[in-house]
């Protein structure tokens, strides 16, 4: 190594690492830090925003879009993302509603979680074999499953009648804490450890990273793509059996737009769309930051359709800041070279 | 005949390096002109100048007896010089008519494009060349061969006086190689001058007709190619007469057991008859031009290319290398030849970027869940064995040169406890004393029983690390070198294809 090398390796680094790290550290922060003014803005201007009712609420809500979210950062950070969770929300829904007419609610939840993940691994299966990429190959799932859901249903709503626990599974409280919120704890925890822990996770991370490298490491690229299709599937389906279970009459419209919402609150966490990490910490974080928005301005009885303006303003916010921070830290590495 | 292109005394001074030294280079029309020299000897400076990219520290340039300079490559280019180089300026998505036509396309009254007359001509210059593909073919779908083709297009569409082709071959097959010269031909006749660079002595011999020979940015001489022998031409090159050495002889007896066999193994439309064999404990060079079919080698050895005939015996098994996940399998590792491209994670940490292909076996859980501590200890074998300058096994992997980056990557390939490796360019963009530290690496990899090859343009490093080489030349076996056979001279002369009499007892 030359002098030159020396000089910047033991030196300019220390510095040049700090900016890059408060960079990367200020991916979760910005949304935590977000999260907290909104929610004490909220508490002010909206009264009856901070009460216990009102914020376990605002904690179900985010956390059935949460689930799916997790898993949505998967498939981001695997340098793809689902189009077709929405639809699988909806059609497992629908299979947990009607599995209920028949048999129990551990039964029920089986079933709905085996057909997301069948969606899940069908979807994985048609992008890596086929080598069609994700965006079209979801995109015509959503439609797919979406029209099944339609059709099993026959346009007809399905009521959950004789399984009044099931609702528990919504409404139930362990030590004051929501049970739709455990799920998502327990959801976020084997994320976490599959994310950062298992050749799995870190194999996810190098094929969105750079999918070329990934083959020449002998990494089996469609295994793991098709495993995380799989995953993103089945939580698609747990968030279905939360919403079943919340509104305890489906049909087949239901979860129109999640996937939409499970991309926003990705890239609102941090995970750049560009693939090849995902910030779990941040889906969680960003989820609930919608479910405050959505909250609040129900509460000031501020119209529906201001949420999409919002949420769209936002969105586009945190991408241009995504785009600002990779521009930095390209600018920083290239400095090095 | 009067030269069409004149350049007198042209000089290029580079910070602490003088790349071309009062060099006079002329052209006429209706003439190839081959342009040779090893590498470095100052060929792309002078291209570079000749097509407006680069200006001349000092000297003159003459156009059709007009003094001259470019400001740059556009200018060159109105001034009826066009450079065809390896990589095209071709837009992908459109079609070859839109590609030729780019930028001046002809419009009717209305100031819509006149779409009849673009394919027309287009057409007419395309049966011209004998290209078959249809004009409304986009470009994205054709061989490098006929990309090539649709440049000359746009050069004749545009009426050029002056083609400078930069190894023209090197990406082609033989058949492309003869259309693209009787292409040549075609121009000839058209009094279009062409500048012709190329590494390929048999090439130049067929369709040059006079040589300019560089050497350390001097000018060695201009001469017609019809009283010059190749051997006249390599002396030329290298500044002395080549040593005449057999060049293929039985490797010697070796006590070490194989490695890797190859046994007359093909790639359709890079490689073919290509046989040799690696021991454990030994350094196999490959050598060979741009072109040549190394890079493709090593690829159908790591299972990402296929083999279309032959076989590879591993260990002494036969190993079917379908994809790089069964080559690690057989305990094969490849380096990648450009480590942006193929090799580093930009994303995750130093650490996780060398133990990604590390062999998961053993215990449910090992393979499962990554043991922080266990991987710690690898690393820290590696690093202090590479000497990989990294503050952290937590930094990112971007952050480090070049030289601790290719240091990881030689890291990935131990840590995947393979025994036979596979090392492209190992030294592409270091620095010297890492490259010298890589080298030790290599021979000290050797000593300990690994197989290794390694595979390089950089001919004095193939020297310094070699026990035998293989020297690829057009995608054949131009020769296997034995230690006391390896040096410059005979890799050069055996890459560039001279014809030597290979006859060891002669």
């Amino acid at each position: 190594m030359s002098d030159l090398e020396k000089v910047s390796d033991t030196e300019a680094m220390p510095k040049l690492q700090g900016v890059a790290h408060f960079i990367q550290v200020f991916d979760s922060l910005g949304v935590f830090a977000l999260l907290v003014v909104l929610v004490v803005v909220a508490s002010i201007i909206a009264p009856g925003f901070f009460t216990y009712t009102n914020v376990t609420n605002t904690i179900i809500m985010a956390s059935i879009t949460a689930a799916t979210g997790l898993g949505m950062t998967f498939a981001i950070a695997v340098g793809g993302f689902d189009l077709s969770v929405g639809s699988v929300q909806g059609l497992t829904a629908i299979v947990a509603a009607s599995l209920l007419a028949v048999a129990g609610v551990p039964l029920a939840i089986l079933g709905a979680l085996l057909t997301g993940l069948l969606m899940g691994l069908f979807n994985g299966v048609i992008i890596s074999k086929l080598k069609i990429p994700a965006f079209v190959v979801t995109f015509g799932m959503m439609s797919i499953v979406r029209g099944v859901a339609l059709l099993v249903t026959q346009g007809q709503s399905v009521m959950i009648t004789n399984h009044p626990d099931f609702a528990t599974l919504n409404n139930g409280k362990i030590l004051a804490i929501p049970v739709p919120f455990i799920i998502v704890m327990i959801v976020f925890t084997a994320l976490y450890l599959i994310l950062h822990h298992t050749p799995f996770g870190r194999h996810i991370c190098a094929i969105g990273g750079n999918r070329t490298a990934a083959i020449a490491s002998g990494i089996s690229v469609d295994r793991v793509t098709i495993a995380v299709f799989g995953l993103v599937g089945i939580t698609a389906a747990i968030s279905g059996v939360m919403l079943s279970s919340q509104l305890m009459i489906v049909d087949g419209t239901l979860g129109t737009g999640l996937e939409l919402q499970a991309i926003a609150i990705s890239v609102l966490g941090g995970t750049s769309l560009s693939g090849g990490n995902g910030n779990l910490v941040g889906t969680v974080l960003a989820a609930l930051l919608l479910a405050t928005i959505a909250s609040a301005l129900n509460i000031l009885k501020v119209a529906a359709f201001y949420q999409y303006l919002f949420v769209g303003v936002l969105l586009i916010f945190a991408l241009s800041i995504d785009t600002v921070r990779r521009t930095i830290i390209a600018k920083l590495t290239l400095s090095r070279v | 005949m009067e030269p069409i292109l004149n350049l007198t005394g042209i000089s290029k001074q580079f910070p602490g390096v003088k790349a071309l030294d009062n060099v006079d280079f002329s052209l006429r029309p209706g003439e190839v002109h081959a342009l040779m020299g090893e590498n470095g000897a100052g060929k792309s400076t002078l291209i570079n100048i000749i097509s407006g990219l680069l200006r001349p520290s000092s000297g003159k340039i003459y156009l059709a007896g007009r003094q001259v300079s470019f400001a740059g490559s556009s200018e060159a280019q109105k001034a009826g010089i066009s450079t065809i180089s390896q990589e095209f300026n071709l837009v992908p998505g459109l079609t070859v008519a839109e590609n030729i036509f780019l930028g001046r396309e002809p419009t009717g009254r209305s100031g819509l494009l006149n779409w009849r007359e673009i394919r027309q001509r287009a057409k007419e210059i395309l049966t011209e060349l004998g290209l078959k593909a249809p004009v409304n073919q986009r470009v994205e779908y054709l061989s490098v061969g006929d990309r090539q083709l649709v440049e000359i297009a746009k050069a004749l569409s545009l009426e050029f006086r002056i083609i400078t082709m930069d190894e023209p071959t090197a990406a082609l097959n033989a058949m492309e190689v003869g259309r693209l010269f009787e292409i040549v031909q075609k121009l000839k006749r058209r009094s279009i001058a062409i500048l012709y660079v190329s590494h390929r002595l048999a090439e130049v011999f067929r369709i040059a007709d006079r040589v300019t020979v560089l050497r350390d940015g001097k000018r060695v001489d201009t001469r017609p190619l019809a009283e010059l022998s190749e051997d006249d031409v390599v002396t030329m090159m290298l500044g002395r007469a080549l040593k005449r050495e057999a060049m293929v002889s039985q490797a010697p007896a070796s006590i070490e057991k194989l490695a890797l066999s190859a046994d007359d193994i093909a790639v359709r439309g890079f490689l073919s008859n290509i046989s040799f064999d690696i021991r454990f404990g030994e350094v196999m060079g490959c050598a060979g031009l741009v072109g040549a079919g190394r890079y493709e080698l090593t690829r159908a050895l790591f299972g990402l290319l296929p083999l279309s005939h032959g076989r590879v015996e591993v260990n002494g098994k036969p190993a079917s290398l379908r994809n790089p996940i069964v080559a690690m399998h057989c305990g094969i590792y490849m380096l990648p030849e450009d480590r942006k491209v193929e090799g580093i994670f930009p994303d995750i940490t130093v650490l996780a970027n060398m133990v990604i292909s590390a062999r998961r076996l053993g215990t449910l859980t090992s393979r499962f869940l990554i043991r922080a501590s266990e991987e710690q200890t690898q690393y820290e074998g590696v690093r202090t064995l590479l000497n990989i300058r990294a503050t952290s096994p937590a930094q990112g992997i971007t952050k480090l040169s070049g030289g601790n980056q290719q240091k990881v990557m030689i890291g990935r390939a131990l840590v995947s406890k393979s025994r036979v490796l596979l090392l492209n360019e190992p030294t592409r963009g270091v620095d010297v004393k890492t490259k010298l530290e890589i080298y030790s690496v290599i021979r000290k990899l050797a000593r300990d029983g690994y197989a290794i090859m390694v595979s390089s343009s950089d001919i004095p490093e193939l020297v310094s690390v070699s026990d035998r080489c293989i020297v690829l030349s057009a995608g054949r076996m131009a020769g296997l070198l034995n230690k006391e056979q390896i040096n410059e001279d005979n890799i050069t002369a055996l890459a560039i294809g001279t014809r030597i009499s290979n006859n060891p007892n002669e």
